[in-house]
């Protein structure tokens, strides 16, 4: 364990999809980038997910933030094609949409209010309505249950394999001269001539700039200047269904069928700390529900079911925001870090060297939340 | 430290092929050991060869079919006299 700290010029915490994409935005500036990736046993968040790029049907009370998942979304296909060129890693990825599926009229036709006044808000909405026939139409190979009406489509959502997508940012990374060490940061430490310590696993770190991209550790890492990070743990459990063939080229919300023909039954959010427990009856519950949409889900085996923690900030937005009092370091927490992967290695790097927000995030700083920047 | 794991064999058929196998041990670690089967089921996706590789009930690679019930994690079941023992179905036949 070294006790002289080693200088660094910008260090980024965490080596989640998030930490990631923000370094690989950054390889080309001239500068030289340290990403720290904590060990396995810390919350994972870019592995307890299904890897939707996902757009529609959310954020009409944020029209900011529902436009930044669709310009994400359309700066992909380019962002993966490069990551894939770069790494010499194939990403499974799908552009080709995304649904919802509805039981009952009620429910349908409350979907169809909500993406109408998306629509008014964004004005342009590339999504729509469809009727049951037509969802059949879009996944032939799935006889729906009877209670099934329809769906919302979108066609600007996607589904990207998140674990390939995390593996070949990684990998992208050691190409582009961004070095990754693997520690933990328990704590960081604002110097008196500027800079800041990490007190790290591995022994101190310094840094000029700073990026927390942490997920739920930005809480302990931003204390120093913020003692309450208003970002929750978001507990999802989920029911994993065995190998299928491949029947749905559209991935379906809260039932996704996985690159490797899993099928991931899932749509809770709970707000219960650290808690990572699998309750029964809550998993269960999911599962009735995607029987009611896909009866023969009921015969397949069920293979697994697990917990994990998502990253949630208090009122659903991102946040990308200077600490206040702290110019030099840049904190950026969402729940939707794979959606917003494009947006964060294409459009992120000017403001974390110290320039301006793009203007659609303009408004997604700690500012909103009382803290003065 | 030469005691031998079993004093005792059973059989079972794999594909119809008799296998005399100690008894106690898995079905998966069976067919693995005695038969060489190459593969005990395809991947319902690209159809490639898969065959046991946890033996400890995780990876769901070894589902094989038992006595005419699919889907079986073959690594979860202990040998028995006479047990017939299949490759798992082809996933064509699964209805969606």
């Amino acid at each position: 364990m070294s006790t002289t700290a080693r200088e660094h010029d910008i260090i980024i915490v965490g080596g989640g999809i998030s930490g990631v994409a923000l370094a690989y935005g950054l390889a080309d500036r001239g500068r030289q980038i340290t990403l720290l990736d904590g060990p396995t046993a810390t919350d994972k968040a870019s592995r307890t997910n299904v890897g939707l790029i996902w757009c529609q049907s959310k954020f009409a009370h944020l029209p900011d933030y529902a436009s930044l998942a669709f310009l994400s979304a359309r700066l992909f296909p380019e962002l993966s094609r490069e990551l894939s060129e770069v790494s010499g890693l194939e990403i499974p990825v799908n552009y080709r949409g995304g649904l919802i599926p509805c039981l009952g009229e009620e429910e349908y036709s409350s979907r169809a209010d909500y993406i109408d006044r998306l629509r008014q808000v964004l004005e342009e909405y590339p999504g729509e309505m469809i009727s049951r026939s037509q969802l059949e139409r879009k996944l032939p190979a799935i006889t729906f249950g009877p209670e099934v009406t329809g769906a919302a489509w979108c066609e600007a959502d996607g589904i990207i394999d998140p674990l390939a997508l995390l593996r070949a940012y990684k990998v992208a990374l050691t190409r582009v001269g961004v070095t990754t060490l693997k520690t933990l940061v328990h704590q960081v430490e604002p110097l008196a001539g500027g800079g800041y310590r990490l007190h790290t696993a591995t022994g101190p770190l310094e840094c000029q700039q700073l990026v927390l991209a942490a997920g739920l550790a930005n809480r302990r890492l931003a204390n120093f200047a913020i003692p309450d990070l208003p970002v929750h743990a978001d507990k999802g459990q989920v029911l994993l269904v065995e190998r299928l063939p491949q029947v749905m080229p559209i991935p379906m919300l809260g039932v996704t069928q996985t690159f490797g023909g899993t099928v991931i039954i899932g749509f809770r959010h709970e707000y219960v700390g650290h808690d990572t427990q699998v309750v029964p009856s809550a998993v269960a519950s999911e599962g009735q529900w995607a029987i009611r949409v896909w009866p023969a889900l009921g015969k397949r085996r069920l293979i697994r079911t697990w917990s994990g923690l998502r990253v949630m900030p208090k009122d659903s937005q991102a946040i990308y925001s200077r600490l206040p009092g702290h110019p030099g370091v840049t904190l950026v927490n969402t729940h939707s870090a794979v959606t917003l992967a494009a947006f964060h290695t294409r459009l992120l790097a000017d403001y974390l060297l110290g320039g301006e927000l793009p203007e659609l995030a303009r408004k997604m700083t700690l500012n909103r939340f009382g803290f003065a920047s | 430290m030469s005691t031998p794991l079993t004093t005792t064999t059973v059989r079972i058929l794999f594909e119809g092929q008799e296998l005399e196998v100690p008894a106690g041990i898995s079905v998966a670690a069976a067919v693995a050991g005695y038969a060489h089967p190459g593969h005990t089921c395809k991947h319902p996706v690209d159809g490639s060869g898969r065959a046991p590789f946890c033996f400890m009930g995780v990876c769901f690679e070894c589902l094989m079919e038992i006595n005419g019930l699919p889907d079986v994690q073959s690594c979860l079941v202990t040998v028995e006299e006479g047990m017939q023992v299949r490759r798992q179905p082809l996933p064509e036949s699964i209805k969606l």
